[in-house]
Order: structure tokens, then sequence, then C-alpha cells
């Protein structure tokens, strides 16, 4: 799974040189909102809340952007929403990640496929995580196995979405690189990555399949939890140092995860490019970088078509993995 | 008390009987109330654990909001920890919607298919190699779309607690009926030591009595069911005792009657061999021929009581149908030098068709002779014997009538009783005879005096053949 990075970090570096001078030439949609389509806390939650504080702060809109939650199957609710019901509506971006993106492969996101919405730009990139109790048994992702090796049943794990969700993906792949059957495995499935830190909390779960960015800002915001793995590349900065990669515990996973934003169908062409400007501008802004830092995200700038390009070449990538794991696709 | 079918019933204790049928009806009945328990105890228990799980079931339920459009959940685990704590089990859940977008929980519980919407149903199921019991509710999502997008809601908790509640009580009922068992069986073996007690009693009674005492049994302080037995027993033993006292008088009569003329005959020999006179021992012997003449005769009519007697002649003295007015008629020839000697007449009248019994011809004989022989002996000469026979009402009656002096009340009513003769000439034993042949055939004898005129009236009735 290294090709994600690669080209993330390519893109990156390109949006970063070209775009100099962000035009905004067209008028501001009425009532911005950003839709986090899960419960508060999660991954979601943050991009929103990402878009929300950096948009207003670079000056790209007047109005401040509402943040809703549209929790349902990891996006999926939100995904039907808007591609049926609200499919026209140019004040409404809608948050995705990585997940939706594989969720979509799936087709768990009903009858629709990438195809449906416009999607307008890409923010940040996370990482998928491994989280526990701060006091917990386990201390590292290879004894976490050991013990799910040991006795499938007495490890319960906790992700946002179900099976065949990119969180569940990440618990099979470590399973399946540590020899365990992924079927066995005791999956506990949540409305997002914040439900299942607050069962995490509540000692419900036994660990939880999340990601880098809500959990750090769980354990931020005070939360006794502590990260076991990271599935990137390379250890991150900062105070995510101290957090061994997977692969360094001999999992060779990686798991990083694109946060961005879509909006309906049935947006106009000027709307659509008025955001994804919006964005542009946004992302070259001096405070954007502290803005991705603070909240334990990572530089992945792209908006307008390259956004929809990538996502294109992610579903085609995801489609050929969840075939791997027995999953239907469509 | 009737006895189990089949198999060798002798000598098995009524108890041991008592208990073959009881002990396993009670078993049975008892087998039967404790799987009615058993069925109601894991009714109940179910029921009871499947309210609280229908509670946890509303709680989610409730903690669903679809206000923003989409589909939220918060989850209750206040609720499940407590739920947990008093289940002492693990709790389960599982939140999905029917068009696939939303599944939350673990995801992997056994689905519960075919419930109508609004249905809340409760199943047994494995949930990673546990036994578990999951309760789904169905409704629609949006509670103004009926035929919209449902949303199943399963909670389903581990059944061990369940199960160990529900193996409590059934021990416990085991426990009972088991101990109901055994109350009843001991009862019931007191109240058999006690039925069957008095039964000891009455042979503790009869071992006491001494060999010779055939008196009566006590049967009043004894059980209802066995005083017909006992006097059963009684009346056998009554008969007994009138068969032994009949026959010690039978041999008492039967040893005075022989003796009487053996001791007179010793006599005439002793006074005989005393005599030197030929003639006078002539003399002598012609009297002691007369007196052995009358002994021969008694044995005779001893002898054939005797036969009469034996099984009622029946086996050894087949019976036969016979005409009775040709056996009355060979009768009357065979003594007809009598009746002659004596100057007397004799008269035979019967009816035109042959009235026919069913008799042993030889002692039917032997009757008629004897009830004839006395008429002629006890009348005064020149007489009249008739000898009548008829019909009536299914029977066949022949009356000798003789014109005799009859005979007095006592000895009418002894007549037909041994050794009683109303003078000292006869036995006593011709009536008796003619009784005893009377009764083998299914009849009887009357006796009576004639009321016309002097004179008395045997009558053989018997059943007509």
């Amino acid at each position: 799974m290294t090709f994600v990075p690669r080209a993330v970090m390519t893109a990156a570096l390109a949006s970063a040189a070209f775009w100099a001078t962000p035009s905004i030439a067209f008028a501001e949609p009425k009532n911005p909102e950003c839709v986090a389509p899960a419960q508060p806390g999660g991954g979601f939650d943050i991009t929103c809340k990402l878009a929300q504080a950096t948009l207003q702060e670079s000056g790209a809109v007047k109005s401040p952007v509402r943040v809703s939650y549209m929790p349902g199957g990891i996006g999926a609710v939100a995904y039907n929403a808007i591609v049926g019901q609200r499919r026209a509506e140019p004040g409404t971006i809608v948050a995705f990640s990585a997940g939706s993106l594989l969720n979509l492969a799936q087709g768990k996101f009903g009858a629709y496929t990438e195809k449906d919405v416009r999607w307008v730009a890409s923010v940040g990139a996370d990482y998928g995580a491994v989280v526990v109790q701060e006091n917990s048994e386990f201390t590292s992702l290879s004894g976490l196995m050991e013990a799910i090796k040991k006795d499938p049943t007495s490890v319960i794990i906790g992700a946002g979405g179900t099976i065949g969700s990119q969180d569940w993906m990440k618990a099979a792949m470590a399973a399946r690189a540590a020899g365990i059957d992924y079927k066995a495995m005791r999956f506990v499935a949540f409305e997002g990555g914040g439900d299942c830190a607050t069962a995490l909390q509540g000692g419900h779960v036994s660990v939880c399949m999340n990601d880098v960015g809500d959990s750090q800002a769980a354990i931020d915001g005070g939360a006794p939890l502590k990260l076991l793995a990271i599935f990137s590349e390379q250890r991150l900065p900062g105070k995510l140092a101290g957090v061994p990669t997977a692969a360094e515990q001999g999992f060779d996973i990686k798991w990083p995860i694109v946060r961005g934003f879509y909006v309906g169908p049935e947006v106009s062409d000027a709307d659509y490019k008025w955001w994804s400007d919006a964005f542009a501008a946004t992302m070259k802004s001096p405070g954007y970088e502290e803005a991705l830092r603070k909240r334990n995200l990572f530089p992945l700038p792209m908006t307008g078509e390259e956004t929809t390009a990538f996502v294109k070449k992610q579903v085609v990538a995801y489609k050929a993995l969840a075939a791997e794991f027995g999953l239907a696709t469509k | 008390m009737s006895m189990p079918a089949g198999g060798d019933r002798s000598g098995r204790r009524l108890a041991v009987t008592l208990g073959f049928w009881i002990v396993p009806a009670i078993v049975v009945a008892m087998a039967t109330t404790l799987w009615f328990s058993a069925t109601t105890i894991r009714e109940m228990a179910d029921s009871a654990y499947d309210r609280s799980l229908a509670g946890a079931v509303r709680a989610i339920d409730a903690n669903i909001s679809t206000e923003s459009g989409g589909v939220g959940v918060e989850l209750p685990y206040n609720l499940f920890a407590f739920f947990q704590l008093t289940a002492q089990g693990k709790v389960y859940f599982n939140v999905s919607t029917s068009d696939g977008l939303v599944q939350i929980g673990d995801v992997l519980l056994p689905q519960t298919g075919g419930l109508a919407s609004g249905e809340l149903r409760f199943e047994d199921g494995t949930y990673f190699g546990e036994q578990i019991r999951i309760g789904t509710l169905k409704r629609p999502l949006d509670a103004g779309k009926p035929e919209g997008t449902q949303i199943t809601i399963q909670v389903a908790e581990t059944k061990v607690s369940r199960t160990s509640f529900r193996n409590e009580l059934i021990l416990r009922a085991v426990l009972r009926d088991l101990l109901v068992v055994a109350v009843i069986a001991a009862l019931l073996a007191v109240g058999v030591f006690l039925a069957v007690k008095p039964l000891n009693r009455l042979r503790e009674a009869i071992d006491a009595k001494e060999p010779d005492d055939l008196t009566p049994v006590e049967v009043s302080s004894l059980p209802l069911e066995v005083i017909p037995l006992v006097q059963a027993m009684n009346g056998l033993m009554q008969r007994t005792v009138d068969q032994a006292e009949q026959q010690r008088r039978f041999l008492d009569d039967a040893s005075h009657q022989l003796r009487t003329p053996m001791t007179i005959l010793r006599t005439q020999i002793d006074y005989a061999l005393h005599q030197d006179n030929l003639g006078e021992i002539r003399q002598t012997l012609g009297a002691s021929r007369d007196v052995l003449e009358r002994a021969v005769r008694t044995t005779n009519q001893l002898l054939a009581l005797a036969k009469a007697r034996t099984h009622q002649g029946t086996e050894i003295y087949p019976q036969t149908v016979l005409n009775l007015s040709e056996t009355a008629a060979d009768t009357i020839r065979t003594l007809w030098p009598r009746i002659r000697a004596r100057r007397m007449d004799c008269v035979l009248e019967a009816p035109d068709d042959p009235v026919c019994i069913l008799a042993n011809e030889g002692l039917l004989q032997e009757a008629f002779m004897n009830i004839l022989d006395n008429a002629v002996s006890y009348t005064q000469e020149g007489s009249l014997i008739a000898v009548v026979i008829r019909q009536q009402d299914g029977t066949a009656a022949i009356d000798f009538i003789d014109e005799g002096p009859g005979m007095n009340a006592e000895e009418l009513a002894h007549a037909g009783t041994r050794f009683r003769s109303g003078n000292t000439k006869g036995s006593g034993l011709g009536l008796a005879i003619a009784l005893t042949v009377a009764r083998a055939s299914g009849g009887t004898m009357v006796v009576k005096n004639r009321d016309d005129r002097s004179g008395l009236i045997v009558s053989i009735v018997v059943p007509e053949a």
C-alpha cells in the first residue's frame, strides 16, 4: 500500500508550486454548511472543523461555515441524501475520507458510485492508528495480535463502520499479517471513530482501529487512550514521534487516509469552482500548516479535477483490495 | 385387587404386587409433572430474561435519532453495563437498516429472519461459540413511512446466567418431586403394612389353633375384602366338620348294627357247641342262619349306600336315560314273590308316554327295591301297594303308596337318615339309600303320610331327562 502516499506527496508538491495566485471570482454561496456524515468527535468532524476554521481564517468565506452532523453508515446516509434529495445545494460541502472511497468501491453507499458527486478538494492526510486504553494490557501491536491469535473472542475490536470498512480493513490486514483468520475476529462496528473511542474508554471494546487525527484529538482532549501503532511509512513528526509504525512492529501495512470534501452532482460549475478555489487559496494561507498540525493531519492539497482523478484511481485500487479480502465489489 | 397379567403370580407378596402397580404409576405421574414443570420453568425463565432484553432493545430504539437526516444511535452503555452486571454475561447489540447503509455494533450477530415491521422477537443463537439469546426489533426508520427503510435493532446476551437460573429452578423441582415420591413411597409402605397386618393376625390366629380345632375363624376384625374369603374357608371347614361327624356316626352305627347280630351269633354258636342233641343244634343253627341273613342284608345295604355316595355315583356308576315305568315294573316283578307271600297286591299306574330320567340303573333299582320292601315289610298282610308315576313341571315323580300305619312326626322328620328305623326289624338304611340315589340324579325324596287314610307315601322326584 505504498502507492497512495507517493501520489499524495507528488500532488502536494505540485499544488504548492503552481497555484500561486488564487482568484475567487464568483459569488460566495449562501449559508455555507459542512456536513460531517457521522457522530461528532470522529475524523469527519475534524475535517469539517478544519474547513470551518481555515476557510474563515484565510478570508475565503465571509459568512461562518456551519458544521452539521448526519450520521449513518460512515457517510453512506449523507451520500444518499446528497445524491438523492440535496443534489443542487451550492452551499453544502460534505466531508469524505479514504473510508468513504473504500465503501463506495464495495457499493456500500447504496446504488451510487464515485461518479455521482463532484469531488471538490483534498484538504489533508491522516493515517490509520491502533488505539487502546491508556492502562491497557496491550503495549504493542504484536502483543495485541498475539492475544487475538490465542483467543479471537477475547479481544473485541471496535471500528468505525462495519465489515469491509476501512477500519475493519486495517484490522483484517493486521490479522492476516499475523496469520490470524480475519473472519474469526470479534468485531464491533460503530458510527465513526468518535463512538468507538467513547466505547473504548468505557471498556466496551478492547481496541479501536481509528485514525491518528481523531485519536490524537481525543488524547489531546484528555481521554485516557494511547496509540499502539500508526499505519504510516515512517514515524510521524512531533508528539507522534514516539509511536512506532506498524511496519516497525513487523506488520508491513500502510493506511494513509485522504480527507476532503464533495458537493452535490447538480451544483453548478461556478459554485464548484468557487469551493475549489476557496480551498486552494486557504491551503496556501500561512496559518494552514499550523491548523493541520494542531489536528494531527498532514498536507495533501488537491482541488477540482485533480481530486476527481485521484478519487477514481483510489476507488479502482480499493476494489482490488476488497476483492482480495473476499468482499463484494461493484 | 386384580393381579398383574402374565407371569407366575403364585407366592408373590401382596406388597410387591401393590408396588408393581403403584410405583410405576407414581413415577410416570411424577415424570409428567416434572416435564411440565421444566417446560414451564423454561418458558418463565425465558420470559423474565427476555423482558430485560426487550428493555435493552427499547433503550437503543429510544436512542436512535434521525433528526439530522442521518441515522444516529446513542448507545446506552450505562444500561449495558448494568445489564451485563445483572445478567452476569456478555451483551451484544447490532443496529442495521434494510438499505444496508447503516450497520453498527456486533455485525456478525445471527440475523432473525422473517420479522414483520414493528415485531419484537426472541431467538436462540450462537455467537463466537457461545449460546446466546437474541431480541430483535424491526421498525420503520421513519414512523411516517411504514413501508420505507426498516431499521433492525438486536440485543443479545449470553445464556449462562439464564441457563444456570433455569437449571437451579429445574433442580429444585426435581428434588421436590423426588421428595414427594419418597414420602408417597414411605406412606404407601406404611399403608400396605397396616393393610396386610390383619392378614398376618389371621394367619397367627389360625396357626395358634389346636390341630383338631375346626371352629370358625372370627371375621369381625378383618378387612371387608378378606371377610368373604375367610367366611368361605369357615364354610369349608364346617362342611368338613359335618362330614367327619357323619362318617363317625356312620361308622358307629355300622359297627353297632353289625355287632348285635355277631354277638347273637356267637351266643347261639356257644349254645350249639354245648348241645348233644342234634335236633337242638339244627334248630339253633337255623336261628343263626336267620340272624346271618339279616346281617348280610344290612351289609349289602351299607355297601349300596357307600356306592351311591361315591362322587354322587356318576363316574364309577355311569348314568343312562331310563324309563321309570320299566324300572318300576322290574322292581315289582323282583319283589313279587314276597308281595304274594304276604297276600298283598301291587298296582303300577304310569302315563302312556314313557317318563325318562337320567340315573344309574342298578342304583335306581336298589332305591325302588328298598322303598317297596319297606312298604311290604311294615304293612299288614293283604293290603295294597300302589306305585304311581307322574310328570309335573319338567320333573318326573314316582310315588310308593302303602296302607300301613304311616309314620309319626319324629319319624317323618328323620326319614332318610341312616339307621333311623321306625322299628327294631329294619336297619333304617333303605330310605337313606333311596334319598342318596335321588340326589345323585339331581332330585330328592319326599316322605309323608296319606291324607285319605292310614298309610305312607314315599316319592322320588327327579328332573326329566
